[in-house]
């Protein structure tokens, strides 16, 4: 059995006193500690058996099918075995050009009968040689390795390298932003650094090895494992080496963020057109594809470029191949390289987070928003009031474009409108309580607390980014109850749609008591307001004192 | 007698052919009844209903129910599945769904059971004394005056609807809703829609209702599962229902087809006087056709056996003439050889002693 060490013991910075920690974890209460002895005492049920650091070894299949079952490998509990023993990865790891091979024992696969052999003869026999010191140690045996079965379950959380991780890295690497980010040079044959041409290591290194290219997986765990380790040999603070370090929920909730980190210079704009012509392309002159492109006029999308890069954690949530613009790849028509995705699909997705609709709807499925925008209708095709919530710039000239202004300016201004004509409605046009008395027969009538439901919703708004730019001053929040109305100081009463229930002409329609509950229990519930509950009817309508 | 394996094919391809005739006449006929035009109807929005009870409530009033042992006010009834009775004739049951994520909770569902009016009712076609009727107006409407208390209705209903006063000596009825056929008369909306709070009831003609099911589909397609409860199943239902949650998970079947049950039955049933009278005709036929071959046969086979014992018997004669001949021949032969030997021998002896 391989050796069962308990979560709260794999914990990477403290890498110095790993001796002392085994047995005296700092900063762990005596109840703890008194678990973390019963866990010594009981270490197959204590452990977890949903890990990270699983691998199943299955390397034999690329000479054909397997003879027999793949070898779960619990990759975290060797390393704290062999840090017991002094020894560090290079015990099962090679090296290969300063970097340690992901590879265990080897650095190429030779051969089926030689590479069963790394396995079996290493494996096997420091086994044994635990086993005959009388040490916890793996099996020794075909079956034992071989399982048909296993009980651990393999759960890595993927890594991401968000700003404030980048940012850490930065300081840490003294701006040196050469020290990870590189170019390949394919007529040299080498990596090279590229100033101004930095980007995210995804772009290169895909899920598979390519040519010239390992996969992002053999990338990050070579180049971030090596430098960690590096940094510890010097005796410094240094970022995870085990699995569970980057890949273990709990444990990645430990890594420090920093807030406010500044913004990462890549001579990005501010504020700049989202439009089918990019920076790139109208510098290229008047080109037949511009020419072309230039046909389809549609008023043109400022872009907030600063802000959308605070809102989010990384540059590839929008920039998902390249940092390049988006009409670049995604051209009016759609090419190759933007997988033939229009541009017009690739900002109008519903579904994709990528896409800028895609990213704001799934933003406002936050229950803060859910309240209204849960009931707006999504066949929203062919509404051109819809459209003119983005596309507020205008048809763009020629002239203007083969003179190569690429109008960030005029962005900036637009945006700068869209603040300024903002409309409130006065407070004095606000009611503070609405009585509602159409169920006059059954109960009293009810006091709607309509000022403290506006203050509500405006408060909600107030601190929600996307609100605070779409919505067009509060009278928006208006149009969350007082749906189909335009935004006005005095909106139609509910009765002067909703009426008596069933009639034909008005079929979708619903009736008065129909409508009022829809709308009051339906936002409650979508907002994870509790109370009154939707079934406690004199929650809110009190009842009638002088009933018979 | 002795059944050759052609003979027993030749009865099966005569039983299987005659059975066939009269199915194929009904599947040409293509009768198909897509319900009374105008005909009322329910739409239960399932995703409105917030389980208060009410339209339980509503209906116990309106048919004139004993008050029940708990009152429509406690809700602690819907912990337990429940069916309609022959004292309810609607039940409101909670259905704790997954959420969308698929591991925790979701919000719980409500869902009114209640009889779903078939166009073509599986419970109507069931009854041998017609005492259930499709009205055009909708509702399936129930004739006490002529049940005579088989309960096959209850057997036939898909949605196990129908439910008998098994606590009544002398005049046990099936009970199940009306769709306030009294009511709708009247002019009114049936009780538990009157009541509804959210509306998650809407009471109209039936085609209106598929035309608001399919727009709040198509309006809020996250909300609704695109499929309309009752638009076909079991030939389509006056009842209809919409769900966020797959139908199966708040127990409503997804197996029963879009064929009415009187279309399955039809079939089965109207080959019921062709058995009952063609069969025995058929298979007396057959019988006889039988007994003749037998006949037939024997007399040939008499025939062809005397034909060749006097065929066998008249060539032995001959070939016994034919020796005999030849015996006799053979005989006088000798006779004559040995007579010419003698004579030769005389006639020699004679001419030596000469």
């Amino acid at each position: 059995m391989t050796l069962k060490m308990p979560l709260f013991m794999l914990r990477d910075g403290d890498m110095k006193s790993k001796k002392r920690n085994l047995f005296f974890p700092r900063n762990l209460s005596t109840i703890l500690m008194l678990f973390a002895v019963l866990i010594f005492a009981n270490p197959v049920q204590a452990d977890s058996k949903i890990r990270p650091d699983k691998i199943s070894i299955h390397t034999m299949r690329q000479f054909g099918d397997l003879e027999r079952p793949e070898v779960p490998f619990l990759h975290d509990a060797h390393t704290r075995a062999l840090e017991k023993q002094d020894k560090d990865c290079t015990f099962c790891h090679l090296s290969e050009n300063n970097r340690l091979s992901l590879k265990f024992k080897r650095i190429l696969d030779s051969d089926q009968k030689a590479l069963k052999e790394v396995y079996h003869g290493n494996c096997i026999s420091c086994h044994r040689e635990m086993l005959a010191k009388k040490e916890k140690t793996g099996p020794v045996t075909c079956g034992e390795c071989h399982v048909k079965t296993d009980d651990v379950i393999q759960d890595a959380d993927p890594m991401g390298f968000d700003r404030s991780l980048h940012f850490r890295h930065e300081k840490a690497a003294d701006n040196q932003c050469e020290k990870c980010h590189h170019e390949y040079d394919a007529s040299a044959q080498k990596k090279v650094y590229v100033k101004g041409k930095e980007s995210t290591c995804r772009y290169c290194h895909k899920s598979e090895d390519e040519e010239n290219r390992i996969s992002f997986q053999k990338a990050a765990h070579q180049s971030c494992i090596a430098c960690h380790l590096d940094k510890i040999k010097s005796s410094l603070v240094a970022g995870p080496v085990h699995c569970y370090g980057c890949h273990d929920r709990k444990e990645k909730s430990k890594i420090k963020i920093v807030e406010n980190v500044p913004r990462m210079d890549r001579k990005q704009p501010d504020v700049l057109f989202v439009s089918r012509f990019s920076p790139n392309k109208i510098s290229a002159g008047p080109s037949p594809q511009l020419l072309e492109d230039f046909e389809y006029r549609m008023k043109l999308v400022p872009f907030n470029h600063k802000g959308h890069e605070s809102y989010n954690t990384t540059c590839r949530e929008c920039h998902h191949a390249a940092l390049s613009p988006c009409s670049d790849c995604h051209t009016v028509k759609g090419s190759k390289s933007g997988r033939f995705i229009p541009l017009e699909q690739a900002m109008h997705q519903t579904q994709d987070s990528e896409a800028c609709i895609g990213c704001h709807n799934q933003k406002k499925k936050d229950p803060d928003c859910m309240g209204c925008h849960g009931k707006i209708k999504k066949d929203q095709d062919g509404n051109q009031e819809h459209c003119k919530t983005c596309h507020l710039g205008s048809i763009p000239e020629l002239p203007s474009l083969a003179a190569g202004m690429s109008g960030s300016k005029q962005a900036e201004d637009l945006l700068k409108d869209l603040e300024t004509s903002k409309k409130d409605v006065p407070l004095s046009a606000i009611p503070e309580t609405v009585v509602i008395k159409s169920l006059e027969n059954q109960y009293e009538p009810v006091k709607l607390p309509h000022g403290k439901i506006v203050n509500a919703l405006l408060q909600k708004i107030n601190t929600n980014h996307l609100a605070g730019v779409f919505h067009k001053g509060s009278a928006t929040a208006c149009k969350g109850c007082h749906h189909n109305s335009p935004e006005i100081d005095k909106p139609p009463k509910c009765e002067s749609c909703h009426g008596k229930p069933f009639m034909e002409e008005k079929m979708h329609v619903p009736g008065l008591m129909g409508a009022y509950h829809r709308q009051c229990m339906e936002c409650h519930e979508a907002m994870g307001i509790e109370k009154p509950k939707s079934t406690d009817c004199t929650g809110c309508h009190r009842e009638k004192t002088d009933r018979p | 007698m002795s059944i050759s394996r052609r003979t027993f094919l030749s009865w099966l391809g005569a039983a299987g052919a005659g059975t066939l005739l009269p199915l194929k006449g009904h599947a040409a006929g293509n009768r198909q009844f897509d319900g009374y035009p105008e005909s009322m109807g329910v739409l239960h929005d399932t995703t409105f209903c917030i389980g208060c009870r009410s339209c339980e409530n509503a209906c116990n009033r309106v048919n004139e129910f004993p008050a029940p042992g708990v009152p429509f006010s406690d809700l602690s009834v819907l912990e337990k599945y429940r069916r309609t009775t022959s004292k309810t004739y609607t039940v409101v049951n909670r259905f704790d769904v997954k959420g969308k994520a698929g591991d925790q909770p979701g919000t719980p569902v409500f869902v009114k059971k209640q009889c779903n009016h078939c166009l073509e009712p599986a419970c109507a076609s069931a009854c041998f004394v017609k005492a259930f009727k499709k009205t055009k107006e909708g509702p399936v409407t129930y004739d006490a005056s002529v049940c005579v208390g088989c309960r096959y209705c209850m057997i036939a209903c898909p949605f196990e609807i129908p439910s008998y006063e098994y606590d009544e000596p002398f005049t046990p009825r099936v009970m199940k809703c009306t769709l306030c056929y009294p009511r709708l008369m009247e002019g009114l909306v049936p009780g538990c829609v009157e009541v509804c709070p959210t509306e998650a009831l809407t009471y109209g003609k039936r085609e209106n209702l598929l035309t608001i099911a399919r727009k709040r589909i198509q309006e809020y397609p996250d909300r609704y599962v695109s499929h309309i409860y009752g638009e076909h199943e079991m030939g389509g239902t006056s009842w209809l229902y919409l769900s966020g949650v797959p139908f199966t998970e708040i127990s409503m079947r997804e197996d029963l087809g879009n064929i009415s049950a009187p279309m399955l039955t039809s079939g089965a049933l109207s080959m019921v006087p062709m058995i009952a009278g063609l069969w025995p005709v058929l298979l007396a036929g057959i019988y006889a056709m039988t007994l003749g071959n037998q006949k037939q046969y024997d007399l040939e086979k008499n025939m062809a056996v005397k034909s060749s014992v006097e065929k066998a018997e008249s060539h032995a004669k001959e070939v016994l003439a034919q020796a005999l001949e030849k015996a006799k021949k053979a005989q006088q032969d000798a006779v004559k050889r040995e007579v010419d030997k003698a004579a030769k021998a005389i006639h020699q002896t004679t001419a030596e002693g000469e």
